[in-house]
C-alpha cells in the first residue's frame, strides 16, 4: 500500500489571498471554453503549445535508479506537465528514454500505444555535462541556465551521483575520483552578456521546435533582467526558490518582476517562476498575479522521495516493495493518481478564474497584502488580524 | 571510387540563402536545405577516402553546419561567425580563415580543422572527435570537455580546459592564466609556457606511452613537432591516483 500525499498537507503560502467569485447578479452564462493550453511565441514567429502552465524545473534524477527516473518523468509529462531532463538523466547511452519518445513496444508492455509526445524541457547548463545532440529533438523548451548551481551542501557544484549519471565511466575509475565537480558561472563559449543573443539564436536552430528560455536567480534582478531581456529570449524563468521568501514576498516579487518586464517592453514575454513549496491554490494565485507558468517541484519531489525510500528498503518486507519496481502499470497509475489530484485542483481554480476579468480575480482580508500587491480588500463586517 | 560533389554557395555575408552548385546543378539553399543536401550526398564506398565537397559563401555567418552526421569531407572558406560545426558527428571539416566563439561546441566525432584563429570557448563540451586550430585560440578553449582532442598550434587564452572532465588539449604555443582550472580527468600537453597554472594542477613527467600517443596525434593533426618538446599538465589528484594505481583505494579529488 502506498502512502498518500494529502493536498491539505501542502503549505498554503498565499492563504491571505482569496479568489473572487463573480458578483451576485452575474447572469448565468455557459462555462468558459475548456481549452486553456499555454502558447509560447518564439521570436522567429513559431509557436510552442503546452497543455498546462506547470513545469518540473529541477528534478533530482540521480536520487533514484535510472529506470525509475524515466518512469516518473514520463508519468508526470503524460499529465501535461513540462518535465526538465536530459536523455542521460533517464537512460544509458544505448537506450531510449520513454520521456524522449520510446514507443510502448520498447517499454515493457505499458498500455500506452504508439509514439507519444511528452512535453520536455532541456536544462542547458553552462557546463553541458550529460547533454547530447539528440536532446534537442522534440524538446518544447530549452532552459538556458544562467544561475550557478548549488548542491545540497550549499557548494556551487555537482554531486558525484549526478556526474556519474551523466558521464558514465568505467567502474572503479569515476570522474574526479568520485568527488564533487565545480559548477560553472556562465557559458564558457559566450563572451559576455552582450553576446548572449547569439547563443540563444544558435539554440533556436539546434532545437527547431523549442522555445528558448533563460532562467536566472533573483538576487540582482533589477540589474540582470534588462540585460537578459536585451538578448531576446522567448521567456524568463525566475528561480525564487533560492530565497527563503514569505508568502507576501513571493507574491510581491512575482508582481514586481512582471512590472519590470512590462517596463522593458516585454509585456508579452512569458514569466515562469520557480517558487519552492506551494499548493495547487498558490500556483493558481501566482498565475493570477502575473506568472505565466509555475514550477511544481514540491509536488513531484514527494514522488521521488517515495521511490527513493522504496529502493533503499527494497530488501525489506515493508509496504514499499511494490514501488521499487518502477515499470509496472500499477506503479505508473500510482504516480499519475498522486499528482493528478494537485493538477486537477489547480486546473479547476484556473477554470473558475476565467469567469472574472484579470484585475478582479484576487482579493485579500489583509490591508498590508492589499497595499503591497495592489489587490482589493474584502469588505467584511468584522475586524481582520492585519 | 571517390565521388566528388561541389556545393558552392555564393551568397553575401549574413545571407541565410545561398546560391549553390552541385555537380553542375545550380541551387539556392538556405541553411536547412544545405544541411539536408549534404546528408543526401552518397558516402564513399572506400573507407580510406571520404567523399569531398566544397562549400563556399558562408563567410560571416553564425551557426554554420551544425549537427552534421555524415561521413563526408567538407572544405570551406571563412571567416565564420560563432558556433560553427556544433554537435557534429562523423564529418571531416577543413576550413580556412578565422572562426568565432564556440567552434565545434559539443562535437561527438569526426574532425574540424581550422586554418586560422578561433574565438573563446573553442571545443566547449565536446565529447569526441578532433578539433585542430592552426592559429591561436581564445579563452576557455576546451572548457567542460568530456572527451576527444583539441590541438592548437599557437597560443591559447586564459582558463584553457576549465571544468574539463576528460579528453586532451595539446597547445603548441603558450597558455594564459589559470590553465587547467577545475579540470578532472583531462590532460593538457603544452610546448610553451603558461602564464599560470590553476590551483590543483601540476606539471607531470611525460611517460613513454604518452610520448608515443602524443606523437601519433600530432601527426594525425598535421602539427609539426616532437612529442618530447611538450610538458604534461594534469590535476594533482590524478597524478597521485596514477602513483597509487596498484590496487589502492583512491580518495576523492575534492
Amino acid at each position: 500500500m502506498h502512502v498518500d500525499i494529502g493536498i491539505e498537507s501542502m503549505n498554503e503560502r498565499l492563504e491571505k489571498i482569496c479568489f473572487l467569485p463573480p458578483p451576485m447578479d452575474t447572469p448565468w452564462v455557459g462555462a468558459p471554453a475548456e481549452d486553456r493550453s499555454t502558447q509560447i511565441e518564439r521570436t522567429d514567429g513559431k509557436n510552442v503549445s503546452l497543455k498546462f502552465p506547470l513545469f518540473w524545473y529541477d528534478p533530482p534524477w540521480s536520487d533514484v535508479e535510472i529506470d525509475s527516473a524515466d518512469a516518473i518523468a514520463a508519468a508526470v509529462a503524460r499529465l501535461g506537465v513540462l518535465v526538465s531532463a536530459l536523455r542521460s538523466d533517464l537512460a544509458s547511452v544505448d537506450d531510449e528514454p520513454v520521456l524522449h519518445g520510446c514507443t510502448s513496444d520498447e517499454n515493457l508492455g505499458l498500455q500506452f500505444q504508439g509514439k507519444e509526445y511528452l512535453p520536455r524541457m532541456i536544462p542547458y547548463r553552462p557546463e553541458r555535462y550529460g547533454l547530447s545532440d539528440r536532446d534537442f529533438d522534440g524538446a518544447a523548451v530549452v532552459d538556458v541556465r544562467l544561475a550557478m548551481r548549488r548542491d545540497s551542501t550549499g557548494r556551487f557544484a555537482f554531486t558525484p551521483q549526478e556526474i556519474g549519471r551523466w558521464e558514465a565511466t568505467q567502474a572503479g575509475v569515476p570522474l574526479a575520483g568520485g568527488g564533487w565537480v565545480p559548477a560553472a558561472s556562465f557559458p564558457p563559449d559566450v563572451e559576455g552578456m552582450g553576446n548572449l543573443a547569439g547563443k540563444l539564436n544558435q539554440l533556436r536552430l539546434l532545437a527547431g521546435d523549442a522555445a528558448i528560455f533563460v532562467s536566472m536567480a533573483p538576487h540582482r534582478l533589477s540589474e540582470d533582467l534588462p540585460t537578459v531581456l536585451n538578448s531576446q529570449p522567448d521567456g524568463i524563468i525566475l528561480r525564487l526558490h533560492e530565497l527563503a521568501l514569505s508568502g507576501l514576498e513571493l507574491a510581491h516579487c512575482v508582481k514586481q518582476t512582471r512590472a519590470l518586464m512590462d517596463q522593458q517592453q516585454s509585456e508579452r514575454l512569458p514569466l515562469w517562476v520557480v517558487p519552492g513549496e506551494i499548493s495547487a491554490s498558490d500556483a493558481a494565485k501566482l498565475i493570477a498575479l502575473g506568472a505565466d507558468a509555475v514550477a511544481i517541484d514540491s509536488w513531484c519531489q514527494e514522488l521521488v522521495n517515495e521511490v527513493r525510500d522504496a529502493q533503499e528498503n527494497a530488501g525489506s518486507t515493508s509496504g514499499y516493495a511494490s514501488l521499487s519496481a518502477p515499470k509496472t502499470q500499477e506503479w505508473v497509475d500510482w504516480v499519475e493518481f498522486e499528482l493528478f489530484r494537485h493538477i486537477e485542483r489547480f486546473d479547476g481554480l484556473m477554470h473558475a478564474m476565467l469567469y472574472q476579468p484579470p484585475q478582479d480575480r484576487l482579493a485579500t482580508l489583509s490591508t498590508e497584502w492589499a497595499s503591497r500587491l495592489a489587490i482589493p480588500t474584502l469588505n467584511l463586517p468584522f475586524e481582520t488580524d492585519s | 571510387m571517390n565521388q566528388s560533389s561541389n556545393i558552392n554557395s555564393t551568397g553575401g555575408d549574413h545571407d541565410s540563402k545561398s546560391r549553390s552548385v552541385a555537380g553542375g546543378l545550380s541551387l539556392d539553399l538556405d541553411p536547412q536545405q544545405l544541411h539536408r543536401a549534404i546528408h543526401e550526398i552518397p558516402i564513399s564506398e572506400n573507407d580510406e577516402e571520404l567523399t569531398e565537397i566544397d562549400v563556399t559563401g558562408s563567410a560571416g555567418q553564425h551557426s554554420v553546419l551544425m549537427r552534421l552526421d555524415h561521413p563526408i569531407r567538407i572544405k570551406m572558406e571563412g571567416p565564420l561567425g560563432d558556433y560553427a560545426f556544433a554537435f557534429n558527428r562523423q564529418a571531416d571539416i577543413r576550413m580556412t580563415g578565422a572562426v568565432g566563439n564556440g567552434v565545434a561546441e559539443g562535437m561527438i566525432s569526426g574532425a574540424v580543422r581550422v586554418r586560422g584563429d578561433a574565438g573563446v570557448g573553442a571545443g566547449t563540451a565536446m565529447s569526441g572527435g578532433t578539433l585542430a586550430i592552426y592559429g591561436n585560440s581564445g579563452s576557455r578553449c576546451g572548457a567542460a570537455m568530456r572527451g576527444g582532442g583539441i590541438f592548437v598550434r599557437g597560443d591559447v587564452g586564459d582558463e584553457a580546459g576549465v571544468g574539463a572532465l576528460g579528453g586532451m588539449i595539446v597547445i603548441g604555443g603558450d597558455a594564459g592564466h589559470n590553465l587547467g582550472d577545475a579540470m578532472s580527468n583531462a590532460t593538457v600537453f603544452i610546448r610553451g609556457d603558461a602564464a599560470s597554472l590553476a590551483a590543483g594542477v601540476t606539471d607531470a613527467p611525460l611517460r613513454k606511452r604518452e610520448q608515443l600517443r602524443l606523437g601519433l596525434l600530432l601527426i594525425n593533426a598535421s602539427i609539426r613537432g616532437d612529442a618530447k618538446e611538450f610538458r604534461r599538465i594534469v590535476p594533482v589528484a590524478m597524478l597521485e591516483a596514477e602513483a597509487n594505481e596498484r590496487g589502492e583505494l583512491n580518495p576523492n579529488w575534492r
